[in-house]
């Protein structure tokens, strides 16, 4: 809640303060929002609009046209589909074995399940940055560079995650698996007709944290997948402007586009992304 | 005798549903097992063992050659020089980035109506792909045609390098960050503010005490633990900096700004030195390692 108190609002003093407040933000929200303002308006300006002093901050017309012939000239369509195939990859090995380990231990809790569970978390300690060189020396010599396969094996595994669900399944009440095991159910069937129908959030916010990680990765598929026809979005917006020679057109189309899957996953999503973002960012 | 009959017989049962239970819960454990030792564990085995070798990629592993990799790292200018690359975008980044988001999250956490406009509105560039906005404010700083030389010529000031002045390219560098992570920052100040029950500023009102005040006593004890947090996060993170500098600048101008796993990056990718390239990734993995085991610790304590 506010430090400032509702009854509080009727003197000017008050009154001044939080509009002084509300000004302030407004500017910063300005500066905060203008960089996704001149990228997203900027893949509908001319070269020439583009490179204006001073600046052209609306665009004249809307051609979607040009937008689409970048995307053409760059590739973009098979960068999407590797980007989606490696996300849904990712998704559909990642989610359900975290959420069948963390089951492991929170519920059936077996015999040295703690110290499995610190083999786990200790990884959370790593830097994933530096652990990319040798990664990449152990792949090469196995002769698993550029697979798609291999990446999304690599990335097949997000302990955070596995912390979020086993959380979430400690606080299901006990009674309901124990009635169930009464009834001489398996540990599966106390997985998918008791636990999963109850933890519809959490998978929905493990599955958007996944979307977005993988989406955004740029370091590890640089590294993994080297080879163009295996480029992901990421991996495109790096070449095409350290490459040089791009127009500012193109290269604000590309960075528009690349942005849209993220904001659609904003606008549908939205409360199980801010929570997503809450759980884990503290945990880091 | 009926009933003794029934309990050992229940009784043996009971002993191979334990084993079954037992056997169970690791098929739901296996993979995840697997997967972090191929993954996690294994990697740094591979290179630990390869940072002793002069790595031959044709002919694995090459010759052996000790802790010559370390020597020539512990004698190389270029490490002590790129560490402090490291330590300087740190600094910046606790000027410039690290308490903005809290100065916000406070004032957002006072707004009524405007609350939720505020929040996505400093939250919107935070989620966007980090490559892309990094790319875009490359572009803002371009000297010819960039935002921010208009920007500056409405205040008077002549033209400016940004990203190709060494005095400068830290802030610019880092202003961005303070847009992008920082609206994240803040999404989670704002979360725990929001938490605060009105009790507590009620009751503080009535003591009389001023606005000012309440924020100070009231709403900034609230996040306090997360600030010291965020603030151990980005120390243990310090060496971990690639992508920015290797987007935005290549680690120009002149090396100013290359961090030390954007040398190991060059080493492995310009000169195919990959033994040294892990060696150097092996010491920032281990400083990485060792931050964050005492942050644990500490975090115990509390």
């Amino acid at each position: 809640m506010a430090a400032i108190q509702n009854i509080e609002m009727k003197n000017t003093r008050t009154k001044v303060l939080y509009g002084a407040i509300v000004a302030f933000l407004v500017v910063g929200g300005i500066v905060q929002i203008l960089p996704m303002f001149l990228m997203i308006t900027g893949a509908f300006k001319t070269d020439t609009q583009l490179s204006q002093i001073p600046p052209v901050f609306w665009p004249t017309g809307w051609d979607f046209g040009a937008i689409f012939e970048v995307l053409d000239a760059y590739h973009m369509g098979r960068n999407f589909l590797n980007t989606f195939y490696i996300c849904a990859g990712v998704i559909l090995i990642q989610v359900p074995t975290s959420a069948m380990a963390a089951f492991s231990l929170s519920k059936l809790k077996p015999k040295g399940g703690k110290i499995v569970f610190l083999y786990f978390i200790a990884t959370m300690m790593f830097s994933a940055q530096a652990q990319i060189f040798p990664l990449y020396i152990m792949l090469a010599s196995l002769n698993v560079l550029n697979f798609k396969t291999t990446y999304v094996l690599v990335c097949s595994i997000g302990i955070t995650n596995i912390v979020l669900f086993k959380g979430f399944f400690d606080n299901i009440p006990k009674s309901l698996e124990e009635a169930a095991k009464v009834d001489g159910a398996s540990s599966m069937k106390i997985f998918t007709s008791i636990v999963l129908p109850l933890s519809k959030p959490v998978f929905m916010v493990v599955i958007l944290n996944v979307f977005m990680a993988t989406y955004n990765d740029f370091f590890t598929s640089l590294m993994l997948l080297p080879d163009e026809v295996n480029w992901t979005v990421m991996i495109r917006l790096y070449s095409a402007q350290s490459m040089g020679g791009i127009s500012l057109h193109a290269l604000y189309s590309l960075l528009t586009v690349a942005t849209v899957p993220i904001l659609l996953v904003y606008v549908f999503a939205q409360k199980y992304l801010i929570e997503g973002i809450s759980l884990t960012g503290i945990k880091g | 005798m009926k009933i003794v009959a029934r309990e050992s017989l229940s009784g043996r049962r009971g002993i191979s549903a334990t084993v079954k239970d037992q056997i169970s819960a690791y098929l739901f454990l296996i993979l995840p097992i697997i997967f972090v030792a191929l993954f996690k564990y294994i990697p740094i085995c591979v290179g630990i063992f390869i940072s002793f070798f002069k790595i031959d990629i044709v002919n694995l592993p090459g010759d052996f050659v000790g802790f010559d990799n370390y020597i020539r790292a512990f004698k190389d200018p270029l490490v002590y020089q790129t560490m402090w690359h490291n330590i300087k975008f740190f600094l910046y980044g606790m000027v410039f980035g690290f308490w903005p988001p809290i100065v916000v999250a406070l004032l957002i956490n006072e707004t009524r109506s405007l609350r939720s406009a505020f929040r996505i509105a400093y939250f919107l560039p935070a989620i966007a792909p980090g490559i892309a906005m990094t790319i875009m404010w490359k572009y803002m700083w371009q000297p010819d045609f960039g935002l921010a030389n208009y920007v500056v010529s409405l205040f008077g000031v002549p033209p400016q390098l940004w990203l190709n002045d060494p005095r400068l390219v830290y802030f610019c560098m880092s202003f961005p960050g303070l847009i992008m992570t920082g609206g994240m920052n803040m999404l989670i100040y704002l979360a725990s503010l929001q938490e605060v029950p009105n009790e507590h500023y009620e009751a503080a009102l009535i003591e009389g005490a001023s606005v000012l005040r309440r924020v100070w006593h009231i709403s900034l004890p609230a996040i306090k633990n997360i600030i010291g947090l965020m603030f151990l996060l980005s120390v243990i993170g310090i060496f971990n900096n690639l992508e920015g500098p290797m987007v935005t600048t290549g680690g120009g101008p002149a090396g100013s700004t290359e961090t030390i796993l954007l040398y190991a990056y060059k080493k492995a990718t310009n000169s195919m030195d990959y033994s040294y390239a892990i060696t150097l990734s092996n010491v920032v993995f281990f400083i990485v390692l060792i931050g964050t085991a005492i942050q644990q610790m500490l975090k115990k304590e509390d």
